[in-house]
């Protein structure tokens, strides 16, 4: 178990250094991505660990995947709308929000 | 199937959702009223099932779906939130022309919340935790004539996947860990990793309430969604949240372990850095932003005390909040629909220009700051109490010296409308400030239940316990 953890908190760690630094919305969404995936590693590693039968992890991984879908649907509407209006999908050129 | 019936507040909503996909555009033609109409009134039947259900509880789905006093509440507010929404639109708002997908996204949220609040394992959990939030990223960028809310709209959308995915990955955890994903987690001995896992759920969930240092999103969001979208997040999703939490916490054992220092840090810091950044804010919806990560870190209070009182208490709390920040938003629909500005100083003279909707926005921001007889003020009593069983009666004492200092703030909205004198320029006339009936029915119900709820808390904790 320690294995697994120790490969899938390295792919969050670099999903969320990625999504931190990186400056294109697109790279960012990608980034997220790598993190959600980290945990479906764990969820489908630990299914085998413990009820092989009965697959709770590999469904939760699925529901997981399908909800991450979606997620990156809305995101990238969301940036090709920025893209239309800012004309760039750089992140620090979208700043006209005081916050 | 047995105690079906205890399903009927979520079902309605799944029916509303179904029959909107295809008729959504009821909503937007000669007959929008009648439309809207008809789905208020699904929404009094939801309500008043649910109500009569007070009481019950249930287990279905091999413990998937839980009904029990917090479901139940928890039902209550999203319920009354989202009806209350839909009446103030009855006589169009700001996107008369999108009303039908808005509604759609609106109502779809609602039954993500209401999901998360029943969420009896952990896939269940994150199913109603995305169902929630997913339609919010669109609603968030919904004033589509506005380059910022699509900017808005982004900024929340990658901070909040972020936050998901450290959230999927500690119940991915909490599973690896403890072998099941049934809730609450039965967790023994206890390990590191698992402490690891629920420090990342926490993440996850801190987030989503806003709490600082995870408030980031809260302002931005609030300043340029509609109205309506601020209101509901600032209340919805929070309250089925903290139900949600309460029965993850409840395998931890209570009052000892990493995350109780955690959830007091959690609690100290929004209470104090939302109040001190309130005060800077010109913006009145900024204002309101931030003392709403002031009111999430009293919440957390509750959470803290991790004992019974504590927990019905942080689900007090949001509901007794909620209604006063419902109404302020509510205000704030009316001066955005009059053309007014968005500055606090732009209400100066309400008093005199409309002087019921002025009223009604004291007795919201009354509730707000937590004066006896207004339903703040139990919300708060609540957790102070649960805090002070918990002998953590310096946490109500920062607590007490916290909204006392709210007072600065939410006074000097007071101030405005009633000592300053009103700028001659456009703004709201008549007594209302607003021609909508539906908008006035909606002011009125809001004010009644903050007043109703202040004089008489115990019909809500009844509903808990």
């Amino acid at each position: 178990m320690t294995g697994v953890v120790f490969v899938t908190s390295l792919l969050l760690a670099l999903g969320a250094y990625g999504a931190l630094t990186r400056r294109n919305a697109v790279a960012v969404v990608i980034s997220l991505e790598i993190m959600m995936n980290a945990a479906n590693l764990n969820l489908v590693a630990f299914s085998r660990l413990h009820t092989p039968e009965l697959m709770t992890g590999q469904v939760f991984a699925l529901l997981a995947i399908a909800v991450g879908a979606c997620e990156a649907a809305v995101g990238l509407a969301l940036i090709l709308a920025v893209y239309r209006r800012y004309g760039t999908t750089d992140l620090d050129r979208i700043n006209l929000l005081r916050g | 199937m047995h105690g079906v019936e205890l399903l009927i507040p979520k079902l309605v909503l799944v029916a509303l959702v179904l029959a909107m996909l295809p008729a959504s555009f009821m909503l937007e033609g000669r007959r929008r009223r009648t439309a809207l109409a008809v789905v208020a009134l699904f929404l009094v039947a939801a309500l008043a099932a649910d109500i009569s259900l007070v009481g019950s509880s249930g287990r279905f789905w091999a413990d998937s779906i839980v009904v029990d006093g917090s479901t139940i509440f928890a039902d209550l507010v999203i319920l009354v939130l989202v009806l209350v929404l839909v009446v103030s639109r009855l006589d169009g708002g700001a996107h008369e022309k999108e009303e039908g997908d808005f509604l759609l996204l609106l109502l779809l949220s609602a039954l993500g919340a209401s999901v998360l609040a029943s969420a009896g394992n952990l896939l269940v959990l994150f199913l109603g935790l995305e169902i929630t939030i997913i339609p919010t990223y669109a609603l968030v960028a919904f004033r589509t004539e506005e380059d910022r809310s699509y900017e808005a709209g982004l900024k929340y959308f990658v901070l909040s996947v972020m936050a998901t995915a450290l959230l999927l990955y500690g119940l991915s955890l909490v599973y690896g860990t403890t072998g099941s994903v049934l809730l609450p987690p039965v967790v023994g001995e206890g390990s590191p990793l698992l402490y690891a896992g629920l420090v990342l759920v926490l993440v996850g969930f801190s987030f989503k309430l806003a709490v600082l240092p995870f408030h980031q999103w809260m302002p931005d969001v609030f300043e340029v969604s509609p109205p309506e979208v601020a209101s509901f997040l600032a209340v919805g999703p929070k309250v089925a949240a903290v139900a949600v939490l309460v029965r993850l916490l409840a395998g931890f054992p209570a009052g000892e372990g990493p995350w109780v220092p955690a959830l007091i840090f959690l609690a100290v810091a929004s209470m104090v850095g939302g109040n001190l950044m309130a005060f800077r804010q010109e913006n009145l919806r900024r204002m309101l932003a931030y003392s709403a990560v002031a009111h999430g870190g009293y919440a957390v209070i509750g959470l803290a005390a991790g004992n019974a009182a504590g927990s019905d208490g942080a689900l007090l709390y949001f509901a007794a909040y909620g209604v006063g920040a419902l109404g302020a938003f509510l205000v704030v629909a009316v001066l955005e629909r009059g053309g007014e500005g968005a500055l606090i100083q732009d209400m100066a003279g309400l008093a005199r220009r409309a002087p019921l909707l002025a009223g009604a926005m004291t007795v919201f921001l009354v509730s707000l700051i937590g004066i006896p007889l207004f339903s703040g003020f139990w919300g708060k009593l609540s957790v102070f109490w649960a805090a002070v069983q918990a002998d953590m009666a310096w946490l109500a004492v920062i607590g007490t010296l916290n909204s006392a200092a709210a007072l600065g703030y939410y006074g000097n909205v007071l101030r405005q409308m009633y000592m300053e004198e009103a700028v001659p320029g456009p703004g709201v006339t008549g007594k209302w400030g607003t021609r909508e009936n539906g908008m006035r029915m909606a002011l009125v119900v809001v004010v009644v239940m903050t007043m109703a709820v202040g004089l008489a808390p115990g019909l809500l904790l009844d509903i808990i316990g």
